[in-house]
């Protein structure tokens, strides 16, 4: 059965071993150096193992009603919880959006969309939203643009 | 040293700077009143616009950040009766009850009082402190380094929550963060034929990913499973000065032991403003002659909650400065603000940089000031401020963070290292993992590696790591921190396990 801690030990000791794998590829020692550039993500690498290990042996050594509902758990707080999965999505989609459309229009988008998502529910909040998303990503700009001297895409 | 205090005072106090401080600690003082915002998400979201800024003026406006948060929490604790950070939660045992009773005003002030002349301490601490420990850690070469950043590691991961496997998994992690790309030999390492990741993973944006995106989505996630409070927040606010001062005149020990131990807490690694609030809170109800008024609206309790909490800031600086070990989370982030300023925290700051110092010193002192003069003139707009929608706020200071992360290089692929790290660090908050010591790793990681490889190449010996007494003890303590923390856990687990039914 799947637990949560059992969930996080599976996926350290997966990402420990993909990138356990791929420090293999890192570059041997020169002559005079007595340790290479591996060495130290390995050491890391070597406590995460053992780390893993533990918090794996110990989801079997003490597993409780709550942990074995784990699945259903995670199914409940993504059907209860979706405005949070489509703001990580809007945040991925303003992301890609920033080099193509630019950062007023991107910045412009992302607050209209993620404010109707969160905020707007009455037609007096979706004019709010308008005026809040234009107002916030002109003032952020401007204050970057020219007050700082920082250029934004 | 007095005449660099002396220098940097003058550069604190020109109009400039001062400005900058002023708009630092109003940003403070709003982050900390916004229940859920906290103290080191306002850092991270203001520190963005201090990369045009030369380092004291940049590091003056976090410092004002840094001393207005921390007396933030007060106003939504008086006037709403919601902690604004969790160093804050005790001040609404007895602030709230307060201002129910009618007296908004003197629990307020008590409260921003307190606050100043906690910090007041604190840094008087920091100054006489801060020297000593520094010239004590003079004499520690790579291996000691070494040792302590490895103890600093497992105290946090210990002190971090039940969770004492998982502190350490998220220690480890933080460290792994810092392998990535060129090391000091030019060979690159897990860069999966990424070009972008070569140059490593900044620590701003992973920082920012991991901690902020985290707290926002969840700020979002408890906002929608609880109903709005609706709260109203009572305009006529006037603060009573007279009674204030009759008020704080009858708890002169109270203050002076509250602050110090607020210093103390926050000069330990992994401890910060909450621990000290309620060990101090429970120290003036034990030492109190009606500990049975404390939760009722006593200024006892408020005194003791706001003292304490703001003398962490000066108290947090003293291993930040002197050792180059944060204390806390909010500690570890300004870390990275100095270093990304180009400025590294340790012992041989007070020799190459003692004017920057004395503006550390002179910024905190200021910016003391100033928060009492704005809490008062302004705290009823703070707690207006404090009632701005959660569901408004998040997509405006993610944007920031997104903002921020990019204008570190005029760089996209940072915004891609927030985002991404910025899922890693919700899904590991749903997974119970605590964030600060990732938080600690990816601000220590460089250091540890660079200290662990110079004392190799001075010896290559592993047993000297155990021979020299200073580098044993760290390391003998950084064992039993993590055997301590086991012990706890254990003995915690028993007294929460549900007794099983009786038989038969």
């Amino acid at each position: 059965m799947l637990t949560r801690d059992r969930a996080l030990a599976l996926s350290v000791l997966l990402g420990t071993g993909i990138l356990a794998f791929d420090s293999l590829n890192i570059r041997e020692p020169s002559s005079w150096q007595p340790y290479g550039s591996a060495l130290m993500p390995q050491i890391l690498l070597a406590v995460l193992g053992v780390l893993g290990t533990a918090l794996l042996v110990k989801s079997f050594m003490s597993e409780t009603a709550r942990d074995t509902a784990f699945l259903a758990e995670v199914v409940g707080f993504a059907r209860r919880n979706t405005h949070i999965l489509v703001l990580f999505a809007l945040f991925g989609i303003y992301v890609f959006a920033m080099p193509r459309v630019g950062y007023l229009v991107a910045t412009a988008g992302f607050l209209l969309a993620a404010l109707a998502l969160l905020y707007a529910r009455s037609g007096r909040r979706v004019l709010a939203v308008i005026v809040i998303a234009i107002t916030v990503s002109t003032l952020i700009y401007a204050i970057f643009q020219y007050g700082l001297g920082i250029r934004l895409p | 040293m007095f005449e660099f205090f002396a220098e940097a005072f003058v550069l604190v106090t020109s109009p400039a700077t001062l400005g900058l401080i002023v708009i630092g600690v109003l940003l403070g003082i709003i982050g900390g009143a916004i229940p859920g915002f906290t103290v080191t998400m306002a850092i991270l979201v203001v520190f963005p616009f201090t990369f045009s800024m030369d380092p004291i003026a940049g590091v003056s406006l976090m410092i004002g950040v840094f001393a207005g948060g921390y007396s933030g929490g007060i106003v939504s604790g008086v006037m709403l009766g919601i902690p604004g950070t969790p160093s804050s939660i005790t001040t609404v045992y007895d602030g709230y009850p307060m201002a129910q009773k009618g007296e908004p005003g003197r629990a307020l002030g008590i409260g921003v009082i307190s606050s100043f002349i906690g910090m007041v301490v604190s840094v008087v601490v920091l100054v006489t402190v801060g020297p000593a420990v520094a010239s004590v850690s003079m004499s520690f070469r790579p291996w000691e380094l070494t040792a302590l950043i490895v103890f600093a590691l497992t105290l946090v991961a210990g002190l971090s929550g039940a969770a004492m496997l998982k502190g350490l998994i998220a220690a480890t992690l933080g460290l792994l963060v810092t392998t990535v790309g060129f090391d000091r030999s030019n060979n690159s390492r897990f860069d999966f034929g990424f070009n972008q990741l070569e140059s490593g993973l900044e620590m701003l944006p992973v920082m920012i990913g991991v901690f902020a995106f985290s707290q926002l989505m969840r700020n979002i996630e408890v906002h929608k499973s609880a109903e709005s409070t609706d709260k109203r927040v009572n305009q006529s606010v006037s603060i009573p000065y007279l009674q204030i001062l009759r008020d704080m005149a009858s708890q002169k020990l109270n203050l002076l032991r509250s602050s110090l131990i607020g210093t103390l807490v926050g000069a330990l690694p992994g401890t910060g403003g909450t621990v000290a609030n309620f060990v101090s809170y429970d120290q003036a109800k034990k030492f109190s002659k009606t500990p049975e008024a404390f939760g009722t609206g006593t200024p006892p309790g408020i005194v003791a909650s706001e003292s304490s909490n703001s003398a962490v800031a000066g108290g947090a600086f003293i291993p930040t400065l002197a050792l180059g070990i944060p204390g806390d989370l909010p500690m570890a982030i300004m870390m990275g603000v100095l270093i990304l300023h180009g400025i590294n925290p340790g012992p041989l700051l007070f020799d190459q940089n003692p004017v920057l110092i004395g503006a550390i010193y002179s910024s905190l002192l200021i910016g003391a000031v100033i928060m009492v003069i704005c809490q008062l003139a302004l705290v009823r707009w703070f707690a207006k401020i404090a009632l701005i929608p959660q569901e408004i706020l998040v997509p405006v200071v993610l944007v920031l963070c997104a903002v921020g992360s990019f204008a570190l290089n005029n760089n996209l692929f940072d915004m891609w290292v927030l985002f991404a790290f910025g899922i890693l660090g919700y899904l590991l908050v749903k997974a119970g993992v605590p964030l600060t010591p990732l938080v600690l790793g990816v601000v220590l990681g460089g250091s540890l590696e660079r200290e662990l490889f110079r004392a190799l190449e001075i010896e290559d010996n592993w047993m000297a790591f155990l021979t020299r007494p200073i580098s044993a003890t760290l390391l003998a303590l950084a064992v039993l921190s993590v055997v301590i923390s086991l012990i706890q856990n254990r003995l915690i687990a028993e007294r929460t396990r549900p007794k099983s039914a009786p038989e038969g």
